[in-house]
């Protein structure tokens, strides 16, 4: 037996002992980085308009195209898209189809979707162009395209939901967007001061205040807010003590603003 | 038996690694315990030290703040000694290093880098914390000593004093940090705007909402100025502060009193065209006029209040401000952090007078306002001096705007005596003492003092100056507001910048007014028609 045991001598044992000490040493003080091994993966990065400090990390899986808010008869949505796994140095396509039974947009309404679409070689980010028209048939109207990823030779799809919080899952795979030739809640819109949204109460903000559609397309300062609030409010009360009471499209509701005027 | 059995347990191990372990694993397992042991040893110490070269930096230089304006060079010579190296021949490297406190708190500037310091002062107005650091480049031990510096701009401490000079718009700046500078002439204005004469003066003088809120206000236009340079421009119109313009041609801001909690200013109410406004402290926005009265029905109507803004300064906080609705010729308020237009005061069955002046005098549907002046005397009490319309009929309405509404206090209502306060109507504006409430006047050259609450009334001569008075302030705004202080102003018209400002002490008893001149500033000031202290 003895003739098998390796002869190692002292020295050499001791520096083996030690190397192994090493080793175990250095595991426990390792991060343990797991890097991306699967397959090149690809999903819709929409990112929800938020002003949190993580906000990019939060994704929607609708979007909006408001017509109203510009002059054109057409417009390009650029439909984001983030790639899993490693940077090609090549293109590679991306595939998307519509889901009928999710979408109500007329074929007129949007030019048809390509077989492919280009990622760059070197991208993380792309963009999925989708040209929508403002039709006559759209006036007053709100209708949807909604369209998912599709696995092709150059993507899977190994993720289908996104954690925007602990409640809160997105699909990222599909994607709607709501086109419009109406009024729409816009961000400049806040509740607060301008009640509860309505498109006849939207129209009937812009001919009180003399406003523009596009200047509710971003947040106002609130004292700026409140100031319209306070001013529709008063034109809202004045129309009442005229007996030309105010209503909401149901003709029930008392048309009214926003509760944080005063 | 022990040995045997070790003997057993090394033949175990495999060939000449038991033998290895035989020879090296028992200081191997000692040398392990002693790092195990060492990670829960306490180290009591045991060491032998040895001296190192300290740097000691002293008093001298470091024992009071430093107040200085932009431009004047800062010179500190340290007392500066090193424990080993008393020649203080070693390799040191010295850094001057100013802290921002305020504006730029927590940034960084070098303004030295020797041993001692020669700077002319090109910091912004700030306050800072300036500190020396000494670095021994032999161990790289620092040390370092610290002081209060304060930079100020020449505009930015002291009494701005507002009017015009050669009939143009324009403010002088009475600079106090050691001493007491004048400016004149502090105001530039851009785009080719030339100013009418300055009615209106104030300053934001909290930090936070400190940006372009030096106020000015003319008849033919108002406009925010830089608080350090003084420069304005046309977009600096005020009319560009609305939240939403009202639309009228020329905006002419004619008061402002900030509203106060306990602790801290807020936003503040003006009083432009003859409507009350709140200034936000979002970017200074100006809100829509409160200056409306709602019914049950929520219905809102326009009223027009008189150009002055009566409120206690006197009390913790400052919520209630009231004002004299021109337009109803009735006094008015608003209370609270919350504004909902204006509230109407109700009267009591007894009261001396009624806040509504038609019903004490309906023959000319009330009175007109004048003017009003705010004091600390009897715990904020505020004068409001009403006349009867197209007459020299005269009436002080003493209030007390308390902070907690409704509770407005009634002090009285007192009639002029024309024939014991000669020219009490001509006063260019008034101002009620602090220890027994007189009223301060001027007519002319002389300057009054009125006790309008004694039978019979009294009227005494305070002073009588060279010149014709143009303002009567009591120092509502500095340390020294509870020391009865007055400032009067006088110009002679026939001469350009022939403005004196004179600074008085009130030293009056109960039955007796007397008057100290403190301070006289003939510095070739402008005619002076409103003041505000400006704190940094």
């Amino acid at each position: 037996m003895e003739r098998h045991i390796k002869t190692i001598r002292p020295a050499a044992a001791m520096l083996r002992l030690s190397a192994a000490m090493m080793a175990v040493s250095a595991v426990a003080c390792t991060d343990n980085l797991e890097k991306y091994n699967g397959e090149a993966g690809i999903y819709f990065a929409m990112r929800v308009e938020d002003s949190a400090v993580n906000t990019d990390t939060l994704y929607s899986e609708t979007s909006s195209l408001p017509f109203i808010v510009t002059d054109d008869d057409m417009a390009v949505f650029n439909l984001k898209v983030k790639i899993l796994g490693a940077v090609s140095d090549r293109d590679r396509q991306i595939s998307i189809e519509v889901v009928p039974e999710e979408t109500d947009a007329l074929a007129e309404d949007y030019d048809p979707l390509l077989p492919g679409y280009t990622l760059p070689a070197g991208a993380v980010f792309g963009s999925i162009p989708i040209t929508f028209h403002r039709t006559a048939s759209l006036e007053g109207q709100e209708r949807r395209l909604t369209v998912r990823l599709v696995e092709n030779s150059d993507f899977a799809l190994p993720i289908t939901m996104w954690r925007n919080s602990s409640d809160e899952y997105v699909n990222v795979v599909r994607h709607t967007i709501v086109i419009s030739d109406k009024y729409v809640q816009l961000p400049g819109y806040a509740v607060g001061y301008f009640g509860p949204f309505s498109e006849k109460k939207m129209a009937l903000l812009l001919e009180v205040l003399g406003l523009e559609i596009s200047d509710f397309n971003e947040e106002m300062p609130y004292t700026q807010a409140k100031a319209y609030g306070q001013k529709f409010d008063r034109y809202l009360k004045e129309q009442k003590a005229a007996g030309n009471t105010v209503y909401e499209e149901d003709g029930v509701t008392e048309m009214t603003a926003g509760e944080y005027i005063y | 038996m022990q040995t045997m059995k070790k003997d057993r347990i090394y033949r175990k191990m495999p060939g000449s690694a038991g033998t290895a372990f035989r020879k090296y694993g028992r200081p191997l397992f000692v040398f392990a315990a002693a790092i195990l042991a060492a990670g829960c040893f306490r180290d009591l110490g045991n060491y032998d030290y040895t001296d190192i070269n300290e740097a000691v930096i002293g008093d001298s230089g470091f024992s009071s703040p430093y107040n200085i304006r932009i431009n004047e060079t800062l010179s500190i010579r340290p007392d500066i000694t090193f424990t080993l190296d008393p020649d203080g021949t070693g390799d040191y490297t010295y850094e001057w290093v100013a802290v921002g406190q305020t504006l730029y708190r927590g940034e960084r500037f070098t303004i030295g880098t020797g041993r001692d310091l020669d700077y002319v002062m090109k910091l912004d107005a700030d306050n800072y914390i300036l500190y020396l650091k000494v670095t021994d480049n032999a161990t790289g031990i620092v040390y370092s000593k610290d002081v209060e510096l304060n930079v100020m701009s020449p505009y930015s401490t002291g009494w701005m004093m507002a009017g015009e000079a050669g009939g143009k718009g324009q403010v002088d700046m009475m600079s106090i940090s050691g001493d007491v500078i004048f400016y004149t002439g502090a105001v530039t204005m851009e785009d080719g705007i030339s100013l009418g004469p300055i009615e209106c003066i104030w300053v934001d003088n909290d930090t936070y909402t400190s940006d372009d809120r030096v106020y000015i206000g003319t008849a033919s236009g108002s406009y925010k100025l830089d608080r350090s340079s003084f420069s304005g421009s046309a977009a600096g119109d005020i009319k560009y502060s609305f939240a939403i313009d009202p639309g009228e041609d020329t905006y002419s801001l004619t008061d402002s009193e900030q509203v106060r909690t306990d602790t801290a200013p807020l936003r503040h109410s003006v009083i432009i065209n003859g409507r009350a406004y709140i200034v936000s402290t979002e970017g200074g926005m100006i809100e829509n006029s409160f200056s409306f009265y709602e019914d049950a029905d929520g219905n809102q109507r326009d009223i027009h209040v008189a150009d002055r803004i009566i409120c206690n300064h006197s009390q913790s906080g400052c919520r209630t401000m009231v004002f004299y609705n021109t337009d109803d010729r009735e006094f008015c308020y608003i209370s609270g952090l919350s504004v909902e237009g204006m509230k109407t005061l109700g009267d009591g069955e007894d009261d001396l007078f009624s806040w509504k002046t038609g019903n004490d005098f309906p023959e000319t549907g009330g009175l007109d306002f004048v003017s009003c002046c705010n004091s600390f005397f009897s715990n904020g009490q505020s004068a409001a001096i009403l006349k009867v319309p197209d007459t020299d009929t005269y009436y002080i309405y003493c209030i007390t705007a308390n902070r907690n509404q409704p509770d407005m206090i009634k002090n009285g209502r007192y009639a002029v005596d024309n024939g014991t306060a000669p020219g009490f109507g001509d006063s260019p504006s008034y101002a009620m003492t602090t220890n027994h409430g007189y009223m301060l006047y001027a007519s002319g050259n002389t300057l009054y003092g009125y006790n309008f609450r004694k039978e019979p009334q009294e009227c005494t001569v305070l002073h009588t100056f060279d010149a014709p008075v143009c303002f009567i302030m009591a120092d509502n705004e500095t340390e020294e507001k509870y020391d009865d202080c007055i400032y009067v102003a006088t110009y002679d018209d026939s001469r350009e910048r022939s403005g004196i400002l004179y600074k008085f002490r009130m030293t009056d008893s109960p039955d007796r007014m007397e008057l100290t001149l403190a301070e006289t500033w003939d510095e070739g000031l402008l005619k002076i028609h409103d003041m505000y202290y400006k704190t940094f």
